[in-house]
């Protein structure tokens, strides 16, 4: 028998794909999203890297489209009134500029009200897969950090995923959601113009390379970042299992260092020269630290104007923070990364992007 | 201002001799050449230094000098690392950067004596921890959680606190499972997690990062709505 799926967030960048493996795994969909007209009220059309609405995916995957919006309750109605297989949780404001209040009322709020809705309509939901990011954890105590890591979020947006989380957890325990968390990390593939795709525009646009190399190699930092592809099949994969329900799951490829990530995305910029910098790890510290209170002031300097930065500073924190987790718990339950090493799933994305002229 | 004859030179030959030990040595390290670069110009920059305060002669004497107005000769010792780069640079050009790379030259040879490229794994993967030995294993317990722990830290966490592990009195890591507490422990004696913080700690500076929220004031709205 078919399966039937809600996609949340169907318009945007993972949603769109995830329309995508659900229509070639031959699942019948329901998408929603908001109208078209409303999506500029949460997004900053000024600014350089607002999101793109992709409207004609629900034409390309012949998806049933309820608009709706999470912040209004009355809107959310329609979408439950059938039965589903799973629900698939995108939709949110993805965004490390947006003010705290449109974050918490969009991630929070917004998730309550779906919720709500489902609980009321009475109707069935077979698995719910939730979209969290990887970014509730901060720094993890343990290296490389796993599922069962503490809460510490570095900034606005992942606190309003923590405040989302708990909100889903409690739903779990009190009301029987079937809840599945998935947390990415930074995710990046076709139609994906925002987070990673500044860390590749930004040599491509610099045009020479720099690699730093921090002594002692232990002290490296790693980039953690997942294929859309991969997580649109894994969120499958956990919600065609029973067991995967109450659990959190990390998604990502395995960690490479940033020296590796930039040694890459140097050759594949084209940049040249490309400097090698090895710099023993106290002075990196001082001299990143020093690059965020540079990105803090030209940060506040947009806010001023009306404009935002070409890089917000939760971006620029990657060069402080060590941000290294662990995908094992989804490969222990059997899922297979197509791009394990996400330097094969950085091509496919380069690829894509040389083909929109946007590297 | 006192400035050497031959430095230059001396430079750009250098760094294209020592081209070979960098390209030979780049499976050690592939900063070698880079670290040459720094050794080499300190050693030449000092000796500047030195003999234009007076306190040696410009290479003990054993190398000529001239004498230039300030600023030329300033720019002149500050180009130092560019000449030896450019020689650096030169030889990789004509034979190869790396063991696996031939350089011009690569063309003009009949046998192929560079080595296979690697895949993306250049170097060794980076180390996680060393290995636990047996009396610091034994320190390690898996303990069950009390309600008191519960209490105070399960906002932290998106699993149940019911299993906890334990080393010299400190909390390293919390679960659901047994299992996963064994196989934290497991990793744990092979070097295969690296504890940075106890979770007591931990949780006590997120506890004052989320109260003090020091992101907050990155709010300001930029949409009427």
């Amino acid at each position: 028998m078919t399966k039937v799926a809600l996609v949340t967030g169907a318009c945007g960048f993972t949603g769109s794909n995830m329309l995508e493996v659900l229509k070639e795994k031959g699942w019948e969909i329901v998408a929603t999203d908001l109208p078209q007209s409303d999506r500029k009220v949460f997004y900053h059309e000024k600014g350089t890297f607002h999101p793109v609405y992709y409207s004609d995916i629900i034409k390309q995957t012949g998806a049933e489209f309820i608009p709706a919006d999470l912040t209004k309750p009355e809107t959310l109605k329609p979408l439950f009134t059938r039965d589903y297989d799973a629900v698939f949780s995108i939709a949110s404001l993805y965004d490390y500029f947006a003010p705290w209040e449109l974050l918490y009322k969009v991630n929070v709020e917004g998730h309550r009200n779906l919720v709500e809705a489902w609980l009321a309509s009475g109707k069935k939901v077979g698995h719910w897969v939730h979209w969290s990011t990887d970014g509730v954890y901060g720094e993890t105590p343990y290296l490389p950090g796993d599922e069962n890591a503490p809460y510490d979020p570095p900034n606005n947006y992942s606190r309003s995923k923590v405040e989302q989380e708990r909100l889903l957890w409690k739903y779990y325990r009190e009301k029987g959601l079937p809840l599945t968390v998935l947390r990415p990390a930074p995710i990046y593939g076709p139609r994906h113009i925002y987070g990673v795709y500044k860390t590749l525009l930004g040599p491509r646009k610099f045009g020479v390379g720099a690699v730093v190399r921090i002594y002692p190699r232990e002290k490296q930092l790693m980039f953690p970042c997942v294929h859309v592809r991969d997580l649109c099949e894994a969120a499958v994969y956990v919600a065609e299992r029973e067991d995967t329900i109450g659990e959190t799951y990390n998604v990502l490829s395995n960690c490479i260092t940033q020296s590796e990530f930039s040694e890459f995305v140097s050759h594949i910029g084209y940049c040249s020269p490309i400097y090698r910098i090895p710099v023993p790890f106290s002075l990196y510290k001082r001299v990143a630290d020093f690059v965020i209170k540079v990105g803090r002031y030209l940060d506040a300097r947009a806010r001023k104007k009306g404009k935002r930065p070409k890089f917000d500073v939760p971006e620029i924190q990657y060069i402080t923070h060590q941000y290294w987790f662990s995908n094992e718990k989804l490969k222990e339950i059997g899922f297979k990364f197509k791009f394990e090493d996400p330097r094969e799933g950085l091509l496919d994305y380069i690829i894509w992007c040389k083909r929109q002229g946007r590297l | 201002m006192i400035v050497g004859t031959y430095d230059l030179l001396i430079l750009f030959l250098g760094g294209f001799l020592l081209g070979w030990p960098a390209k030979r040595l780049h499976k050690k390290n592939r900063d070698a050449f880079i670290f040459m670069v720094e050794g080499i110009t300190l050693a030449f920059w000092l000796n500047s230094i030195l003999s234009n305060v007076g306190v040696i002669k410009y290479w003990g004497g054993i190398l000529p000098s001239f004498s230039v107005p300030f600023w030329l000769g300033f720019f002149y010792i500050l180009s130092y690392p560019f000449w030896f780069w450019f020689g650096g640079t030169l030889f990789f050009g004509f034979f190869g950067r790396t063991p696996r790379h031939g350089g011009i030259f690569w063309a003009l040879t009949i046998d192929d004596k560079t080595e296979p490229f690697a895949g993306w794994q250049e170097e060794e993967p980076l180390k996680i921890a060393d290995p636990l030995p047996p009396e610091e294993v034994a320190k390690i317990s898996i303990q069950e959680v009390t309600d008191e722990e519960r209490q105070k830290y399960q906002e932290w966490f998106a699993q149940p606190l019911n299993f906890k592990v334990v080393k010299d009195g400190k909390i390293l890591y919390f679960c659901k499972r047994r299992e996963e507490a064994e196989k934290f422990v497991e990793k744990l004696k092979l070097g295969l997690v690296r504890v940075v913080q106890d979770m007591e700690s931990k949780i006590a500076e997120a506890k004052e990062r989320w109260e003090k929220w020091e992101y907050r004031k990155d709010t300001k709205p930029y949409t009427q709505a």
